[in-house]
């Protein structure tokens, strides 16, 4: 080394260390993973991509690219993964696995590794846009333990008022699993090795044959779980029912239950009052079960049925309108069910049940007045007004008396179910 | 000749000479203000991106504090905490680190003033303050939009001119160590140095650009590619060369084998760009890509042990110089932080763990221990060392000590928080619980996570007052030193 030191250094000479590292350490290594774990992969992935039929897998719409973008640019795949793992707990929650056909018109990749909110790859559908736009201007209003932040300055001032980009982001939502609910995807090339633990994939295959519902979607016709093998004392299912209205609904219902939560203004229809109308177990079961359908009211079917008990008992308490002095007379009440044939029927049903063939159209469904007692001030309001957001329309021309006879003949279809108290 | 010029000279090895640098050869020129600007720059960048995170830290417990406005969103804020901590802070530290250890290592200048120049306005302005601007701003079109993707979350705008930064950092640095002679053979410093340039200079337009081009998962492989990279071949290299440097030259002792420095670096380069795809495990990318890369990832953690097995056994006998000598105690803390990171992350990237684990706050306390434990406490300890070791001005040591146990209480505070929350968040997903059940237990934690920033945050001020409360011996006559004793000479210029 001595004799180097001595001469005059000669710039153009490299030591063949640095070769090594610069090609060997530097590039090589570089080009060995991005072929090996880049290109390779890719290709693959372009074969079993090939493999899916996506006819029906539509392109982004322009709209819907634009909502895209700002979701990217909001950061909102920092805490909303779109990758449904091939774990069984994630599709239990979500549904099927992300398939890399569902993406294949996603630039750049959206499928985050953080998941603070829930799972955003299968939500088209699970819930309804007024929901989506009063979560997006203040969601604190809709889910009050979120801490997403408030995205009201995309919209004009309130929640029912959409700025474009609010607007273009809720066209993207709508997106998010689209192609695999439409059936989408069907298998025609070879079949990929998936490499899972087969008795996982096994599990997985077999959920995923089954129709998924998300349990936070509402659903029409469906079946509620009995509530006859609760254990727990009316005391302790009303204190957790206190604390899981507080925690889930108050949002929407407000504190005391009168439908006029923060989340409320931005809703159509409105959040039902709890506390001036009075409702069955079955009423209040099938709503929480299986949400509203046609209403910003999702399902709750993640909860336990021990927890759906708890807030039923609780629902039920908050009902405090005055007892009825002076019960409707014979007459009025045969003149209300003549006005109820005449005009109410087509649409509630002969039995007030709201399942007559028009009500089944409509979404909302008609008003089931032997799950719901009305207030019977508020009835009358209903019938001068209408419920926006429903297909119920003011009734203008009504008498006053008919309208107070006919709101006294449905209060009597409420029917209790045996040994229930009013 | 041929063999010493290969990397077999053993210099600052066991067994080898000392390196001249330490031994009191005359050094080259070193752009004493150049190395300064960066050191200025990164420290201010230190501040601003740990300023974001606290905020975004507080935005999880207090959704409304700073909402409202698109400037000040969670998204937005977070992006350039990433950001300003990769590029700003440690960015910056490490080109003022090669300053000053390049003509050491090499024995000859850097390029150009010029150019260092050149590289310090568009490194600072063109790419971290254009970058923190635009991702403020929020535009919506594609190319000067914040990209969705981790760790390369600027503008493509601004990814351009980060390349060329990289190309002139490259040329600025690269040339000088790899030209012959070199009185010491090449130095594993100078190893990891130009390795890591290189890689670099590849692997980062590769995962800002490619996912943009290429769809969905196709383009998630390549993302994974690149989150790994920025950590393992841009700062891991980096940090390292800031550790074989300060090692040998605090205790005056050599690294304990060159075996084990060459297995280390080999292994290294060669497993960690394979790691990538660990963080879509259990994805629809293939399942061999994904279990090549978790086998990469165990054979990191391994390559890892043998790393810090040989810096450990270089400070053999030196407890109390460790104790006692702040800046190498910085360094000697983020080198056992290596070990405890990578073993983490290779217990992290087997399927077991990955089921429970993954998308929790587990992952956001490893990855805080990779980049504030390991990555800026070493790159802490450089920077008091080259401080040291500049003219100018001494650090004080107090205010250094103070500094080194806030941020590592507040770190260790931040790194039990968040594994724990990881864990009850996992044991919720799995347990089939409502989605928000996981949130509410969340809020504690990052209560607590969002405290610890207190300690961090006072510890950086705290360093950066110690960095100019210290003994001045600065002259009247400009930037240059007058050491008063011999052995302060010595310090001054050399190591």
């Amino acid at each position: 080394m001595a004799e180097i030191t001595t001469t005059q250094p000669s710039p153009q000479h490299w030591f063949g260390m640095a070769y090594l590292l610069i090609f060997v350490a530097g590039i090589g290594f570089f080009l060995l993973s991005f072929i090996a774990l880049g290109v390779l992969p890719g290709l693959r992935l372009a074969d079993v991509i090939a493999s899916h039929t996506q006819t029906d897998m539509p392109d982004y719409t322009a709209a819907e690219l634009r909502g895209r973008q700002v979701y990217a640019s909001l950061g909102c795949a920092l805490c909303h993964t779109q990758q449904v793992r091939f774990v069984l707990s994630d599709v239990l929650r979500w549904g099927a696995p992300t398939e890399a056909w569902e993406t294949r018109y996603d630039f750049p990749q959206l499928w985050g590794t953080r998941r603070i909110g829930p799972d955003l790859a299968r939500e088209a559908g699970v819930r309804s846009d007024d929901w989506q736009l009063t979560h997006l201007y203040h969601p604190q209003s809709i889910v009050p333990d979120s801490v997403m932040p408030s995205y009201d300055w995309l919209f004009k001032g309130s929640p029912d008022r959409p700025g474009a980009s609010a607007a273009d982001l809720l066209a993207y939502l709508h997106t998010l699993g689209r192609a695999r609910q439409a059936g989408a995807g069907k298998r025609i090339g070879p079949r990929f090795d998936s490499g899972l633990d087969p008795d996982m994939l096994m599990e997985i295959k077999s959920l995923c044959t089954a129709p998924f519902i998300n349990a936070n979607q509402a659903q029409l016709n469906a079946t509620t779980p009995s509530l006859a093998h609760i254990a727990a004392t009316h005391d302790q299912l009303f204190a957790r029912g206190s604390m899981l209205f507080t925690q889930n609904c108050a949002g929407c219902h407000g504190a005391n239950g009168d439908g006029n939560g923060l989340a409320a203004s931005g809703l159509s229809p409105r959040p039902a009052n709890l506390r001036l109308h009075q409702f069955t177990t079955q009423g209040v079961v099938q709503a929480l079960w299986n949400g509203v359908p046609g209403s910003a009211m999702p399902a709750w079917r993640d909860l336990p049925v021990s927890d759906l008990a708890s807030l039923t008992i609780y629902v039920q308490t908050l009902h405090s309108a005055p007892v009825e002095t002076t019960p409707a007379t014979a007459s009025v009440l045969a003149r209300g069910a003549g006005i109820y044939a005449n005009n109410c029927m087509s649409c509630h049903g002969a039995q007030g049940r709201g399942n007559s063939s028009v009500g089944m159209l409509l979404l909302p469904r008609p008003a089931d007045f032997t799950a719901m007692q009305l207030d019977a001030t508020q009835a009358i309001q209903v019938l001068n007004t209408g419920i926006p957001g429903t297909a119920m329309p003011p009734w203008t021309s009504l008498s006053s008396p008919d309208k107070q006879a006919v709101s006294a003949f449905i209060r009597t279809l409420y029917k209790l179910p045996e040994g229930q108290k009013p | 000749m041929m063999t010493a010029v290969i990397g077999t000279s053993k210099a600052g090895h066991e067994g080898g000479i000392a390196l001249s640098f330490i031994t009191g050869a005359p050094i080259a020129s070193v752009e004493t203000c150049l190395m300064r600007a960066h050191i200025y720059a990164a420290l201010l960048c230190l501040v601003i991106a740990a300023l974001f995170g606290t905020a975004v830290a507080i935005k999880l417990v207090q959704p409304d504090f700073l909402s409202g406005h698109v400037e000040t969103t969670w998204g937005s804020m977070r992006a350039n905490h990433t950001q300003g901590i990769l590029f700003g802070w440690l960015g910056n530290a490490f080109i003022a680190f090669l300053y000053f250890a390049v003509p050491r290592l090499a024995g000859r200048p850097v390029m150009s003033q010029a150019l260092g120049w050149l590289l310090f306005v568009l490194w600072n302005v063109g790419e971290v303050l254009l970058g923190w601007t635009l991702v403020t701003i929020n535009l919506a079109d594609t190319f000067w939009a914040i990209k969705p993707l981790e760790w390369t979350e600027f503008p493509l705008a601004v990814n351009m001119v980060t390349e060329f930064c990289l190309v002139l950092m490259a040329w600025q640095f690269i040339p000088p160590l790899a030209r012959k002679p070199n009185d010491d053979g090449m130095y594993v410093s100078s190893w990891y140095i130009i390795g890591g340039l290189t890689f670099t200079l590849l692997a980062f337009p590769v995962g800002s650009l490619v996912p943009q081009l290429v769809p969905g998962a196709i383009g998630a492989a390549f993302s994974g590619l690149w989150i790994h990279d920025a950590i393992g071949l841009f700062v891991t290299p980096f940090a390292l060369a800031i550790a074989f440097y300060v090692f040998p030259v605090r205790t005056k002792l050599p690294i304990y084998s060159h075996f084990l420095s060459m297995l280390g670096f080999w292994l290294l380069f060669f497993a960690y760009p394979l790691n990538g795809i660990h963080h879509y495990v259990y994805s629809s990318i293939p399942m061999d890509t994904q279990r090549a890369a978790i086998a990469a990832s165990i054979i990191m953690g391994f390559d890892v042990i043998l790393v810090v097995f040989n810096l450990l056994m270089s400070l053999r006998g030196q407890a109390a110089l460790v104790s006692r000598d702040v800046p190498l105690r910085f360094v000697w803390t983020g080198v056992v932080m290596y070990l405890v990171v990578s073993l983490q992350g290779s217990l992290q990237a087997i399927m077991p763990m990955q089921r429970y684990i993954h998308f929790t706050d587990w992952v956001i306390g490893h990855s805080h221990l990779a980049m504030l434990g390991f990555a800026t406490f070493v790159t802490l300890g450089g920077i008091a060392h080259i401080w040291e070791r500049s003219m100018g001005s001494r650090y004080h040591h107090g205010y250094m000590n103070l500094a080194y146990w806030l941020i590592l209480s507040g770190l260790m505070i931040m790194l039990v928080d968040l594994t724990t929350a990881g864990l009850a968040q996992g044991q919720l997903w799995s347990s089939g619980a409502p989605w928000m059940d996981s949130v509410r237990v969340s809020q504690g934690y990052w209560l607590v996570r969002a405290a610890s920033a207190a300690p961090i945050l006072a510890g950086f001020a705290v360093f950066i007052a110690g960095l100019f409360a210290g003994v001045s011996n600065r002259n009247t006559s400009g930037s240059q030193p007058l050491p008063t004793t011999g052995a302060q000479l010595a310090q001054a210029n050399h190591g």
